[in-house]
């Protein structure tokens, strides 16, 4: 519903934007009256983007999001090994995987994220979660 | 640390156990002091040199388990006890819009009572630096 109400006044404001520019004086038969309505020019209705659609996170973008949480690293790689290649400890090992959770908004179950040891196996659990839909339910009971 | 009586599997299982305790403690951190920085990132580090202090203790230990509690006992205090107040109305104002989330404690009326003597209200601890 709002949808369509946005890409309708959209289309509007595209519509008079190129009424501004036709000249003044113009004949009836260069410009249709159908066609007045449907060629809208494609480059001003691009600006309204429907989010609902879309293919997700591509792999490029998930590892350079991941590379850029270990920037500070000299010889990152995107199969580097946060405790064989970073020399990370197991607490540092934690909070990496925690940055990535805030990172992608997602809440890594302990299990899963315990598995999590360098940037590739990062990337591929983040490319294998079902878009938008994270488990935010919280632990209740520690073990 | 390596244990004398424990075997590899269960100094795994402890092993996982504090991580996921680290974990969870620092959640509870970012819960309790969302946007804002400079505590959360006080909260972390210091919740990350108690954790480097008790590295040492052997596996299966008393003090490593009372570590581990402990921890825990923080956490729950930052995701049920801790709320963020913000002034509004200018400096001197005495209203503060506070950040009371899904799992801040709330008890009823006759339960907070019997905490009263034990605990300070906000008007005491308002100006206290942390």
């Amino acid at each position: 519903m709002f949808r369509t109400a946005v890409l309708r006044s959209a289309r509007t404001l595209a519509q008079a934007s190129t009424r501004a520019y036709q000249p003044a004086v113009r004949r009836p038969a260069v410009t249709p009256f159908i066609t007045t309505r449907i060629s809208t020019p494609a480059f001003s209705i691009s600006a309204v983007r429907g989010y609902a659609s879309g293919s997700g996170l591509g792999q490029e973008e998930v590892t350079g999001r991941i590379m850029d949480l270990l920037k500070n690293f000299d010889k990152l790689s995107a199969q580097s090994h946060f405790t064989n290649d970073l020399g990370l400890d197991s607490l540092d090992t934690v909070e990496v995987v925690m940055a990535i959770e805030e990172e992608f908004s997602i809440e890594i179950p302990d299990k899963e994220a315990d598995a999590i040891h360098s940037v590739s196996q990062a990337v591929d659990y983040i490319m294998a979660q079902p878009d938008g839909t994270s488990t935010l339910a919280a632990p209740k009971t520690m073990c | 640390m390596a244990s004398k009586y424990l075997s590899p599997a269960d100094v795994a299982t402890n092993k996982f156990a504090v991580r996921a305790t680290y974990r969870y403690l620092l959640r509870a951190t970012g819960l309790a002091f969302q946007n804002d920085k400079p505590t959360l990132l006080a909260a972390r580090s210091q919740a990350r040199a108690s954790f480097k202090t008790a590295r040492n203790l052997e596996s299966g230990g008393t003090e490593a388990s009372q570590a581990v509690e402990h921890a825990q006992g923080v956490a729950k205090i930052l995701r049920e006890h801790v709320v963020q107040g913000k002034q509004v109305g200018g400096a001197g104002s005495e209203k503060y819009k506070l950040r009371i989330h899904e799992e801040t404690q709330r008890l009823d009326n006759d339960q907070t009572k019997l905490g009263k003597g034990t605990v300070k209200s906000f008007r005491e601890i308002k100006d206290s630096v942390f």
